[in-house]
């Protein structure tokens, strides 16, 4: 379609956006740490490396991504064989639900966990690691069961019938034949879910007891509480170095998923029939809404209830002002602040997004390919530190503005655009061009009735991601969001670090606009990408 | 509807010739069936018919050339092997789509495209999204896509392919019925006997890029003209020159021979000393849908045996095991070879 000329000419544009705002400003304070007086003070890695903290910060960090990841496996997996094998009624909110508790806000999913834990009334459920994992088992659980789930739900069935006609009893026919082929899906999603557990902070930053931080965190304290820039370096480069690794892994499983054969192009669901049938999917819709629903209903709960039973007394504390205290703004700023940012965070990443699946869905070498569509190796907290510092001077000089909030929201949402974009550039097939032109369209036509509809699908369904992910985006935005432009995750954020009932009534009452904002935009998104639409 | 005639048709997919000079010609709502291999340049004719590939030969549509005409402007239609169905479209919009090019409102596209989904038994999907469908509905929204503007001539590509032998036959019995009412111009490929003499009443067979035989679809059964074909069409009794049985049953010298599996039996095993008298005993047998196929071995002709050979023959009873049985040899069960 282009010339190779011009198509090098549209890379110039997310090039020159990463590298002035991503590269540039993760360099510059790689830099300004280890580079202070215009000489290298590498001293201070042999200063990080001999701390013990150090390193039981980092196996915390490995372990806690270990344990959720084995964790949200072990309560995914019998839900993805659900899915994939039976159509039964409340199916499609089941799914639903997990793709909005995927792009929850972390911060909302800290506080709903710590709610909803409560209310349970299990002593020591409600923070630290317990607390933790059930937080990352809410967020990762929609990867596995939507990854594993489709993957599965595409296996012939009837391999595993041959292989019980051929006498193997059922957990063989698991271990010698499902196993085998659904292996490749189950280790991709689960480098996907190590990697998000791997840099979480919100959830970490909110429930982990005192001491309990991540590499994440740990870098977040060292540089906002101990202005030690130095050593958060160090820590920011052993996170990137680590990521990196884990990205090339991912990328690989990934990889291996896609040169796969012999799937089956419509799932053959059934009705669950027998009595066991009915009573696994039967436990399976309890269980996975206790899981997916029961956080948000225990948000809604703590927002409208209160020591003197139910009232709108949260809702409306937060449209007064609380200059002086936690917020120099009234919260329903916060609120307005948030729609604003991630408005312009969903237009910039859907342009440079897209720009990147165009040029991406033409020849583009694996490689380059998964570079783009890997979400940011570099964490959110170093990313926001490395832009607060970079443009607080002249020539660029933001400080004061807040400007730079939605550019980090956005640079945390164009992989996701990029991914949603690019399959449907690719499934406008040359036989579906070619089947509009065997009924008469002309060259015209075809593009304004197959190709522009098909894409600007996709292009809704990325814009309802971009819009929830730059809406709950807490990592960079905590650095950027000064006092004056707090975004709905960081008044949250703030509520709940405050002691009293109407502090945490607010923070609930924030959470629950921000879930129905994200379920709203996810869910409406969400249901183009299937539903028919006419000419 | 119009005539289409192609006349010494090339096509090259890099650097590989896949039609070899093809001329076939199809009378104004006449059928022709393209039964040939995977791999036989099938689909190539129809991409070029299309104006989908590039192509040297003409091809011509009630009289005047295509050369040059974008595929928009042909006005054929071409169902695809996958169907290639609209998935951002529900499936009266698909239906529609190409009335809509043509210039029609929607609500009249939808009004137009309601009768083609009655016509393919779908009136109750209309408003479906395509992704929701069971491959043979699927496929029985491409039939009415291809249909409903009306095109020239209809091209079918492995049209009942992908589906389950009971849908297949469904699906055949309504196209064949949908193109008699609307006296449909059709070409059709398939790599399935049974499907190209079903649908065609005209049938080529093709063998590497080109046509080993065409004729009414009566005529290609009754004349498969060379070995290969006639193994291909599943007859399987092509007696060489100099197998004993090609000797003993008097065929031409020299002519390879084609001994139809249809044979008439004789009640009375007495004719078995008659010269034109086949006897065998049954070897195996098996029921293939309608009719039995069986293996006869320990053969003779007119009472004297022809060791080693071995011929089927097909029946519309069981042929018991056991006994020899005899069948006479009419002049039209030999049918001489090209090769």
């Amino acid at each position: 379609m282009l010339t190779r000329a011009a198509e090098r000419l549209l890379w110039l544009l997310p090039l020159a956006f990463f590298a002035l705002f991503f590269a540039y400003p993760v360099l510059n304070l790689l830099v300004t740490a280890l580079h202070p007086d215009g000489h290298w003070e590498l001293a201070v890695f042999g200063q990080v490396f001999s701390d013990s903290r150090f390193w039981s910060v980092l196996w915390f960090t490995v372990w806690l991504a270990a344990a959720s990841t084995v964790l949200t496996l072990l309560v995914a997996l019998p839900g993805a064989w659900v899915l994939a094998r039976f159509r039964f009624w409340g199916k499609g909110l089941i799914e639903a639900l997990a793709v909005v508790a995927f792009v929850m806000p972390t911060v909302v999913v800290a506080a709903a966990v710590s709610s909803s834990t409560e209310r349970l009334g299990v002593p020591g459920l409600s923070e630290g690691v317990p607390a933790i994992l059930l937080a990352h088992l809410y967020l990762n659980v929609g990867v596995v069961l939507r990854l594993v789930g489709n993957y599965w739900s595409q296996l012939d069935p009837q391999v595993e019938e041959a292989a019980a006609a051929l006498g193997a009893p059922p957990w063989r026919r698991f271990l010698n034949v499902t196993w085998p082929r659904l292996a490749p899906a189950v280790l991709a999603s689960s480098a996907i879910v190590f990697l998000f557990t791997f840099t979480s902070f919100g959830v970490v930053l909110i429930l982990g007891r005192i001491g309990q931080a991540n590499l994440e965190v740990l870098i977040y304290r060292k540089v906002v509480q101990l202005f030690n820039l130095p050593e958060g370096a160090v820590l920011a480069i052993v996170q990137i170095i680590l990521v990196a690794v884990l990205l090339v892994v991912q990328s690989w499983l990934s990889r291996r998923l896609e040169t796969r054969q012999g799937l089956l192009a419509l799932p053959r669901l059934q009705r669950p029939r027998t009595a066991g049938q009915r009573s696994i999917v039967a436990a399976f819709l309890v269980c996975s809404l206790a899981l997916l629903a029961g956080p948000i209903v225990a948000v809604f709960l703590d927002a409208f209830g209160g020591s003197q039973g139910w009232s709108l007394t949260n809702y409306a504390a937060l449209g007064t002002s609380n200059e002086g205290t936690i917020l120099f703004v009234s919260p329903i700023e916060a609120v307005r602040n948030s729609l604003v940012f991630a408005v312009a965070a969903t237009v910039i990443a859907l342009i440079i997004g897209s720009v990147v699946a165009f040029v991406l869905s033409g020849r583009a070498s694996p490689l380059t390919e998964s570079i783009w569509l890997l979400p940011l190796g570099v964490s959110a907290v170093t990313l926001g530190f490395g832009l607060l510092i970079t443009f607080d001077e002249p020539p660029v000089n933001f400080r004061g503005s807040a400007a730079l909030i939605p550019i980090a929201q956005a640079l945390v949402a164009i992989p996701f655009v990029t991914r949603a974009v690019l399959p449907t550039l690719r499934s406008v097939r040359g036989n579906i061009r070619e089947a509009a032109a065997t009924l008469g369209a002309t060259p015209l036509q075809t593009w304004r009735f197959v190709d522009l509809p098909m894409i600007v699908r996709g292009l809704a369904v990325a814009a309802g991601f971009a819009m929830a992910i730059s809406l709950g985006e807490f990592g960079a935005t905590v650095f950027l969001a000064r006092s004056e432009f707090p975004t709905i995750p960081i008044a949250i954020y703030r509520f709940l670090g405050s002691p009293g009932d109407i502090n945490y009534g607010q923070a609930m009452a924030l959470s629950s606009i921000l879930i129905v904002v994200t379920a709203l935009v996810v869910v409406g998104t969400d249901r183009l990408r299937t539903s028919a639409r006419y000419l | 509807m119009s005539e289409l005639e192609i006349r010494h048709l090339h096509v090259v997919y890099d650097d590989e010739p896949v039609v070899k000079d093809v001329s076939l010609r199809v009378p104004a709502g006449g059928r022709l069936a393209i039964l040939g291999p995977s791999g036989s340049g099938k689909s190539s004719i129809l991409r070029a018919i299309a104006g989908l590939v590039p192509s040297r030969g003409e091809v011509l549509l009630a009289g005047s050339s295509l050369a040059g005409v974008p595929t928009h402007r042909r006005d054929v239609g071409l169902m695809f092997q996958d169907n290639a169905l609209f998935t951002h479209l529900n499936v009266v919009d698909n239906v529609g789509f190409g009335l809509r090019m043509r210039g029609a409102t929607r609500s009249r596209a939808r009004v137009q495209a309601q009768r083609f989904l009655e016509l393919v038994g779908l009136e109750h999907k209309r408003e479906a999204a395509v992704t929701d469908l069971s491959g043979g509905e699927q496929q029985r929204v491409a039939l009415a896509r291809t249909l409903a503007p009306g095109p020239a001539v209809v091209l079918l590509d492995e049209p009942v392919g992908a589906l389950d032998r009971a849908l297949r036959e469904e699906l055949l019995v309504a196209m064949t019925q949908v193109f008699d009412e609307l006296r449909t111009t059709v070409v059709m490929v398939t790599h399935d006997q049974s499907e190209a003499f079903e649908i065609g009443r005209d049938v080529a067979v093709m063998r590497d890029g080109r046509i080993s035989v065409a004729g009414a679809a009566a005529q290609v059964w009754a004349n498969p003209q060379d070995s290969w074909t006639a193994r291909f069409l599943g007859l399987n009794n092509v007696m060489e020159p100099g197998q004993p049985l090609h000797a003993a049953l008097g065929c031409v010298p020299g002519v390879t021979t084609l001994l139809r599996p249809s044979l008439s039996r004789v009640a009375d095993a007495g004719d078995a000393r008659a010269a034109r008298v086949l006897t065998g005993v049954v070897e195996w047998s098996r029921f293939r849908g309608g009719l039995y196929r069986a293996a006869l071995s320990e053969l003779s002709v007119g009472g004297s045996p022809v060791p080693g050979a071995r011929v089927e023959v097909w029946s519309d009873r069981e042929l018991e095991q056991g006994p020899a049985i005899a069948f006479t040899i009419a002049d039209d069960d030999l049918v001489p070879l090209n090769d």
